[in-house]
């Protein structure tokens, strides 16, 4: 059984605008940049973690994983928040930790820190046009 | 807010940050359980991911040490058994991620009300459920209601009949609804019309003048003048002669009086409280208390439940003397054994609190000792369940069969079954009540219905 990658192959945005929208109406919009900001660190945070220490058991990666779903969920990342459920339910069903040495689970993070990487990129050009343009903030899916 | 990852805390710090709330953040579960300790919140939002520890542990040890705190549980979305995992552990809610600002803010606001609500409800048990009050000890369900008539009753100016057999404290009571008036800066004057020769009473009432009578050497004021302003209390007022009762009618009703031995007329403003340990209908009905007497001071009723009656008050009230006695006798007594207890509530307490207190003194100046134990009380629990035998032996008296008065001779089974029935009748079905009356167990009385039945005696 492969990690279900259709996710990442998908149509969904690296970054929601309708999620980012609705975030802005809750918390008001002159937070938004400062929250986003919060976010890239650490979606930063986590790509530092998967390339220079990784987890070495099934369990310590689903802890990874876990956080990094919800977040991605919130601040609208949806294919990120996708790929990483997908990942975090194979760790479950595997009870051996062999499993992380496997190279479908090493193809799974590589690709998994390639989303990471390309999703911090494109937040980060989001934050860079609402901090030019605070007033019409992004209208679109990136 | 216990939540590990910073993005989602600051995202919840932003969607509260115009509600009325203070919101104190920790994204590990050592400080959480750390700052549970030291500030005690009211709700915790609880994300069951940390570092440290999972969020149950933390759940579990505030459902065991903080009962008063609620717990909202975050989850990843899907993890239904979680969720249901967490609210049987006892969190108060769950909140799915990706959490929106207005399912968050509905959450909080729900159990803040709750919070409210249980605020409200601990004011009211703290107000309707009280222990002592105005000297009062006791927190059953019929002193609850004598202290709201009591408190009731003291702003008015309406005359106040105290009825309660000795020993339940009606000139406490008294002394209570004076204390609770307007009155109370004024004095508080008790007559206790029995212990007062009836020659006497009138002059102990009115006052007299000098030389009014044999032993008058100096104008004296009465009951009635000293308690001016306040409240005059006569105690065991059914105790008082006929002859009297018509002088002190008119008195309540005008306002006026002479002292003995004057014809001048004074007046006074007095309340006044009338007690006795007798049933005041009764004595009007025979002749011993005018009726018109009775009508004029009945105004506000308030009945003293016997102790028996308040049985869930017997042993505060004992823990209350035993303290109290303790201190004065300058023993150590710290309790009761499970035995004295229980002794204490198997007893009737024909003397009510009166007698509790005296037998609890005469137990401490006794006895050195700790703990009182069942053989320190001296109490005859035979005799007083002889005495509550012969109560329900005269109930049975009333249905006792129609047989015995007959002179034929019947089957045994017939007499039994006819006692039967007649009980069960009388109990109006309750078939418990039947055999407690009947003092036999109930499994007897299923029985021999049972029995009969079989056997096409009944149907």
């Amino acid at each position: 059984m492969k990690v279900d990658e259709s996710s990442l192959t998908s149509s969904q945005p690296h970054v929601c605008a309708t999620v980012l929208e609705q975030l802005a109406k809750d918390t008001g919009y002159e937070l938004l940049p400062d929250l986003l900001a919060i976010f890239i660190a650490d979606l930063e945070q986590r790509l530092f973690v998967i390339e220079h220490s990784p987890p070495k058991t099934s369990l310590c990666w689903q802890q990874q994983l876990h956080p990094l779903k919800s977040t991605s969920a919130t601040y609208g990342a949806m294919r990120l928040s996708d790929y990483t459920q997908a990942l975090e339910q194979r760790c479950k069903q595997q009870v051996n930790d062999d499993y992380c040495e496997s190279l479908e689970f090493k193809n799974g993070i590589e690709n998994l820190r390639n989303e990471l990487c390309s999703v911090i990129q494109s937040y980060k050009s989001y934050l860079s046009q609402l901090q030019q343009n605070p007033a019409a903030s992004c209208q679109q899916d990136m | 807010m216990v939540e590990d990852t910073l993005a989602m805390a600051a995202l919840y710090q932003a969607y509260l940050k115009d509600e009325a709330y203070e919101l104190r953040h920790v994204d590990t579960g050592a400080k959480a359980i750390e700052f549970i300790k030291a500030q005690q919140p009211d709700i915790i939002l609880l994300d069951l991911h940390l570092p440290d520890m999972s969020g149950m542990e933390i759940l579990t040890h505030v459902q065991e040490h903080y009962s008063a705190c609620s717990v909202v549980v975050m989850t990843a979305h899907g993890s239904v058994d979680v969720a249901v995992e967490a609210m049987r552990l006892g969190a108060t809610d769950y909140l799915a991620k990706p959490i929106s600002a207005e399912r968050l803010k509905v959450t909080l606001k729900n159990i803040s009300k709750l919070h409210q609500l249980d605020l409200l409800v601990e004011n009211y048990h703290k107000e309707f459920k009280r222990k002592q009050f105005q000297g009062f000890i006791g927190s059953s369900m019929a002193m609850q209601s004598v202290y709201r008539v009591i408190e009731s009753a003291a702003p008015s100016k309406a005359s106040v009949f105290i009825t309660g057999e000795s020993g339940t404290g009606k000139e406490l009571c008294a002394q209570a609804i004076h204390e609770l008036s307007s009155r109370k800066a004024q004095p508080l004057i008790t007559l206790n019309c029995a212990a007062i020769p009836s020659e006497l009473m009138e002059s102990e009432i009115f006052g007299h003048v000098k030389g009014a009578f044999t032993g008058a050497f100096s104008n004296r004021k009465g009951a009635a003048e000293l308690a001016d302003g306040g409240t005059l209390f006569l105690d065991e007022l059914c105790e008082m002669d006929l002859s009297l009762q018509s002088k002190l009618l008119r008195f309540i009703q005008t306002g006026y009086f002479q002292r003995v031995g004057e014809s001048r007329l004074r007046k006074v403003d007095v309340r006044f409280i009338s007690a006795t340990n007798r049933e005041p209908l009764k004595e009007v009905e025979q002749g011993r208390f005018r009726e018109d007497l009775y009508y004029r001071l009945h105004v506000l009723p308030v009945h003293l439940p016997p102790l028996r009656e308040r049985s869930e008050d017997v042993i505060e009230i004992s823990e209350y003397f035993l303290e109290a006695l303790s201190r004065e006798e300058q023993k150590n007594f710290q309790g009761f054994s499970a035995q004295a207890k229980a002794k204490l509530l198997q007893y009737q307490w024909p003397g009510n609190i009166r007698q509790l207190q005296n037998t609890l003194h005469q137990l401490v100046v006794i006895y050195d000792s700790t703990i009182v134990e069942a053989e320190m009380l001296a109490l005859d629990i035979s005799v007083n369940n002889q005495r509550q035998n012969e109560q329900n032996l005269s109930k049975l008296e009333a249905i006792k069969p129609e047989i015995e008065c007959k002179s034929e001779v019947v089957p045994l089974l017939l007499v039994e079954k006819r006692a039967i029935e007649h009980a069960i009748e009388y109990c109006e079905g309750n078939i418990v009540k039947a055999a407690a009356l009947l003092e036999v167990n109930p499994s007897t009385v299923y029985r021999k219905l049972q029995s009969w039945k079989q056997k096409g005696l009944i149907e």
